[in-house]
């Protein structure tokens, strides 16, 4: 039982870790073939996980309605907005989903009415919340938060040409700004991140790192 | 009586919409010089020789409508009028129609009417998969990994994939980005395969596009609104990325007004009380 539950997955993490790890530096065309022939296949598995997604979404708001958990009222417009655009995406204006969508079919006009018109709205409100955390929480504490807002107000005002209008060094400023404290900043957190993966990684292939085997260990 | 603080959401909210509508609707011209990021892309395109190909990552969805459309639909415009052939696809499911939307429409407009599909451009679609898989395979054959277009038109026949057999065989490619695609194609696509590459995006990721401006991965960048206002100039077509300027100069002048006054209230509070600084103003 031990063997099925922890050497085993163990062994082969180590096995296909290494293998992953080791075509990509392999200059052989047994290798790039290979990395081909593996690609295909995550492709396939990919496509197939469309269908394990859609079954998981089903089945979270089917469990949602039956047990009448809080909010469960919306779970009855997912399977609305769900039913409807799968609906008319498979019938297809009865030429079926196998055949290439027809343009102007009702699927697209509720695509470009619906879900582009609602999608842009919801991605448009990060702009009044943006402007409301803005209003309640840049304040000068500290010589740090006094930085940053002096540099907010500078890429801010830099990046419109209303900026352009005040000062030309203001464009200068802001463009300064985001090449190199934000580039500085970014590629420290990049590093850190990558470090990070490659350590796991090793962990992982070594049999160091076993918490996705679960059991909690 | 209901009473409202001066920096309740509720009212910079209302503050906000009725300046944005105010802008939209009696907008006020502005001079807009391009910025250096995004007139390289355009510098670039403009030495690209006829006939040369170009793939267009159209990696957004409609979330991302009002900055992406506008850079896409300026990029596409140029890429035509300078008789590129155009190639785009897409790794996000969710906006693969509205890709297709975008060249549809700009290739029926009356400048490019003398542009044909499948031999001066060609919209793909969305390819399922990892995307370092997917890439993969379109630097080994382009026409095996998209057998069919967008409509389901078979590649194999088309003239525009007659020499550009691969992502080798690509001139220039650009990913118009609302998440994280940059990075792989930066990786798997531009740096494998040595292919110059640009990025448009939204504003929200354009800071982390400066680490690769910077690095030299990628050659340009078209940032948000702003990004495509700049393209439209250079083009000298003023649409949607023009029209928005003085709305987005308003809107960030609002803003730093508002924390001026916020903060001015925070130091007041802390004067009235002996120094100490409030929680909470």
């Amino acid at each position: 039982m031990r063997a099925i539950k922890l050497t085993i997955p163990l062994v082969l993490a180590l096995l296909f870790g290494l293998f992953g790890f080791g075509i990509q530096y392999v200059p052989h065309p047994w290798a790039s073939d290979t990395k081909e022939f593996i690609s295909l296949w995550m492709r396939v598995i990919g496509g197939i996980a469309w269908i394990l997604g859609a079954y998981g979404l089903v089945h979270l708001h089917v469990v949602r309605i039956r047990r009448s958990q809080p909010g469960w009222g919306y779970s009855l417009f997912f399977f609305a907005g769900f039913l409807l655009m799968a609906g008319t995406g498979l019938y297809n204006d009865a030429r079926w989903f196998w055949n290439a969508q027809v343009q102007g079919a009702v699927y697209h006009h509720l695509y470009d009415a619906l879900f582009v018109s609602t999608g842009a709205t919801m991605f448009s409100l990060l702009g009044f919340f943006i402007a409301s955390a803005a209003v309640r929480t840049f304040r000068a504490r500290s010589f740090e938060a006094t930085l940053l807002l002096i540099a907010a107000v500078v890429v801010m005002l830099g990046r419109v040409p209303l900026g352009q209008m005040i000062s030309n060094y203001l464009p200068a400023a802001a463009e300064w700004i985001m090449l190199v404290p934000n580039t500085a900043a970014k590629r420290a957190i990049m590093l850190g991140v990558s470090l990070g993966v490659i350590a796991t990684s090793l962990r992982i292939i070594f049999g160091l790192e076993r918490s996705y085997l679960g059991g909690g260990d | 009586m209901m009473r409202v603080r001066w920096s309740d959401p509720r009212l910079v909210f209302l503050l906000v919409a009725a300046a944005i509508a105010a802008a939209l609707l009696h907008p006020v011209k502005q001079p807009i010089k391009p910025e250096r990021a995004v007139v390289q892309v355009y510098d670039f395109v403009q030495r690209l020789p006829a006939g040369s190909a170009m793939l267009l990552a159209v990696d957004f969805d409609p979330q991302a409508k009002a900055e992406l459309v506008p850079i896409t639909k300026a990029l596409l415009r140029h890429c035509l009028r300078r008789n590129l052939r155009v190639i785009g696809m897409t790794f996000w499911p969710q906006g693969a129609a509205l890709g297709q939307s975008i060249f549809s429409v700009v290739a029926h407009e009356p400048e490019s009417a003398d542009k044909k599909l499948g031999t001066d451009y060609v919209y793909l679609g969305y390819k399922p998969g990892d995307m370092a898989q997917v890439i993969t395979n379109m630097g080994e054959n382009l026409g095996q990994t998209f057998r069919q277009d967008y409509e389901n038109r078979p590649t194999a026949t088309m003239p525009i994939f007659q020499d550009v057999a691969s992502l080798k065989d690509v001139d220039y490619l650009v990913d118009l980005a609302a998440g994280g695609t940059p990075d792989a194609w930066v990786l798997f696509g531009a740096d494998k395969y040595k292919i110059p590459m640009a990025v448009g995006c939204t504003a929200v990721i354009g800071p982390d596009m400066y680490v690769r401006l910077n690095a030299g991965q990628i050659n340009g960048l078209i940032a948000g609104l702003r990004g495509a206002a700049d393209y439209e100039v250079l083009l000298n077509r003023p649409d949607l990325g023009v029209g928005g300027m003085f709305a987005q100069s308003i809107i960030h002048v609002m803003i730093i007004v508002l924390v001026a006054a916020g903060n001015l209230a925070f130091f007041w509070i802390a004067r009235r009380r002996g120094g100490s600084t409030p929680a909470h103003e």
